[in-house]
């Protein structure tokens, strides 16, 4: 683990200097003594709990992680009733430490997984601290990931995994992790509503030839409107509405008239927006977009998007380059 | 020269002084003991810094070399230290550190080959060691350490490289798995081991590259991914991939720039941001930054395998 985020002077007085010393002595005995523990394949309670000590203080030794998995195993294999219980509850309770200490300790985060296939865990049990740990930091990844396993391993349905994106989302509209769990789940759910094999759509290609139907889309965009009403700067809303933008361009939407309706719309509300926000750089952004799909031939609409590319080279000169380039691309959005 | 005009140029003596000081540090420090677990990347990091600086020659390497090889493991991986156990970042740095040295001589690269293939999976995929673990990390860390030795053709490059697209997301960004958030480490994995395989026709380089430029934030520091604080370590994970999929003029390089000389310590090394503690991880990614936007004086880097370009031309025999 390297260290991040330790401000220079916090621990240069005596007194941290000295309890830093302590703690590396402690530190430095206890890794020697667990590497020799896993070298005897000494799996007994003692070494148990000094490899337990070392881990709250690093929880990312993988090495001292896998110690503990070849422990449960020898173990595991004889052990019965109390004795199990409690080699299985230590596991729990050390996981749980290591990711209050690290968040984002993969080893942590796979130690417990492999606990889980192993058949040792509750869904509830880890569902529950799947809930605590991302009310604690809603953009953990890992967490995220852990709940799609459990979800795929205990049959949740997308629809109930959707409701609660949404909550997050209503929770806090900033919730990039959340908007992307969502596009994953709305891709799911339409794949599996088409029952013919005329879709050539690869779940495992990230390329969806299929897109959202006009119902399920109309229903994103008042959510995602709400996202950008409250909090415009806010960018996750927008980059979720860009790909929602991207469904809205299949061609199953241009044949049946909702791409052009909607293109409209949208444009409309992007203006109503920048009347209150004339220099909102998402608003001129998506509004750029937008105006590209109307067409080459849409000659007034295509002198729009140049303005305002220009516009956004001054409000965010960071990305001028960009802005310049793309401007001659004529890029609408992806069709991811 | 005065402590403000040292931050706004790459301060190379005292970053070698810096890195030429963890060499011998003996396990003793809390910091050096909480990173001795991965001690073969520290290793990778600081003498590819160090090249990149020009100062390579002072490093002590026979010793080195000797301990090294003492962190393979029997079944040809190699661990983070004496004593760990194997895995692929590992087995990786080692090979990188190889390479960077000109050392291949010391490897047996059959045994190195099958550890990496034994890792990979039946959906293409690579786990990190036995206790499968499955992350594009070990994609590229596959990947990038099978072609720095030829042997690319050991594994299913098919099967790796449909895994990697299927970690594509909805704003042309990767994650660790099927489904897993973008984020720019992932990304630059991802990327690079399409890259190795000759697959970045499948990447959607305009909504890549956007996304990864609006990682610059308003210090000019890039972040991870969308709300993130801004890190040094992404001025290498955005930058690469942004070389590698040709649109680096993408992010304003001249505030990334400051960005990191202000993360620059007066008495060496950088940090991952101003004012925080420096180590050679953040000192090795913010002098790699640098060179990506061809800061002068420093040797050029390989976006894609992360070891200087003339290493690269000569493993590669070009």
């Amino acid at each position: 683990m390297v260290l991040h985020g330790i401000k220079k002077d916090s621990m240069k007085d005596e007194e941290s200097q000295k309890a830093l010393q302590k703690k590396a002595k402690l530190y430095k005995e206890l890794l020697a003594t667990v590497l020799g523990y896993k070298k005897e394949h000494n799996y007994r309670d003692g070494p148990l709990k000094h490899c337990a000590a070392l881990l709250e203080i690093n929880p990312d030794v993988s090495t001292a992680w896998n110690y503990r998995r070849m422990a449960l195993e020898a173990r595991l294999e004889s052990a019965t009733g109390e004795e199990r219980i409690g080699l299985v509850m230590n596991e729990f309770t050390l996981t749980e430490k290591a990711l209050q200490k690290n968040p984002k300790s993969y080893c942590a985060w796979h130690h417990r997984k492999w606990l889980v296939l192993r058949g040792l865990s509750s869904p509830d049990t880890e569902l529950y601290l799947c809930e605590k740990m991302l009310d604690f930091d809603e953009r953990n990844f890992h967490c995220w990931e852990y709940r799609r396993f459990l979800a795929a391993r205990m049959g949740v349905s997308d629809q109930d995994e959707l409701s609660f994106t949404t909550k997050k989302i209503e929770q806090n509209f900033s919730n990039y992790s959340a908007w992307h769990q969502r596009t994953l789940l709305l891709k799911r759910m339409q794949e599996a509503t088409i029952a013919t094999a005329e879709s050539d759509s690869s779940p495992h290609t990230g390329v969806h030839n299929v897109a959202l139907s006009s119902e399920k889309l109309d229903q994103e965009y008042d959510l995602v409107h709400q996202a950008f009403f409250t909090e415009p700067e806010d960018q996750s809303g927008w980059f979720y509405y860009l790909w929602l933008f991207g469904n809205t361009l299949h061609k199953s939407h241009l044949e049946n008239g909702y791409t052009g309706k909607r293109v409209e719309e949208e444009i409309q509300i992007c203006r109503e927006m920048l009347q209150l926000e004339p220099s909102s750089k998402w608003v001129l952004l998506a509004l750029a977009r937008l105006l590209v799909t109307r067409g080459a031939a849409d000659l007034t609409s295509q002198a729009e998007m140049y303005s305002i590319y220009e516009k956004l080279m001054q409000i965010d000169p960071m990305r001028k380059l960009y802005y310049m380039e793309v401007k001659d691309k004529h890029i609408a959005f992806s069709s991811i | 020269m005065s402590e403000e005009s040292k931050l706004v140029e790459l301060d190379v003596e005292a970053h070698a002084k810096y890195i030429k000081s963890l060499e011998n540090q003996k396990e003793e420090t809390l910091e050096s003991l909480v990173t001795e677990h991965i001690r073969v990347s520290g290793v990778y990091w600081g003498l590819t810094a160090m090249h990149l600086i020009g100062k390579l020659q002072d490093m002590e390497l026979e010793g080195m070399l000797e301990w090294l090889m003492k962190c393979q493991g029997d079944c040809g991986g190699f661990a983070g230290n004496v004593g760990h156990d194997p895995h692929m970042l590992y087995t990786l740095s080692a090979v990188q550190i190889l390479v960077l040295l000109d050392r291949l001589d010391l490897l047996d690269v059959i045994k190195v080959v099958s550890y990496v293939q034994s890792l990979q999976q039946p959906d293409g995929s690579f786990a990190g060691d036995r206790w499968g673990e499955i992350d594009t990390r070990f994609s590229y860390c596959a990947l990038c350490c099978l072609d720095l030795l030829g042997q690319l053709d050991t594994i299913d490059m098919d099967k790796a490289i449909n895994f990697v697209q299927s970690c594509r997301n909805f704003d042309g960004g990767y994650g660790c798995l099927p489904g897993g958030e973008s984020h720019a480490g992932q990304i630059f994995c991802c990327i690079g081991a399409l890259a190795i395989g000759n697959a970045l026709d499948t990447v959607d380089k305009d909504l890549l590259g956007w996304w990864l430029c609006e990682r610059q934030t308003m210090s000019g520091g890039l972040n991870g991914r969308p709300e993130k604080l801004p890190d040094v370590c992404y001025s290498w994970w955005v930058l690469s991939s942004l070389s590698i999929i040709g649109r680096i003029h993408w992010i304003n390089q001249e505030k990334l720039k400051e960005f990191i000389m202000s993360c620059q310590d007066v008495d060496g090394g950088i940090s991952d941001r101003v004012g925080n503690m420096v180590d050679v991880y953040h000192t090795f990614f913010g002098i790699a930054g640098l060179s990506l936007m061809e800061y002068p004086g420093l040797a050029e880097v390989d976006p894609t395998y992360a070891l200087p370009t003339s290493v690269v031309r000569r493993v590669k025999g070009e």
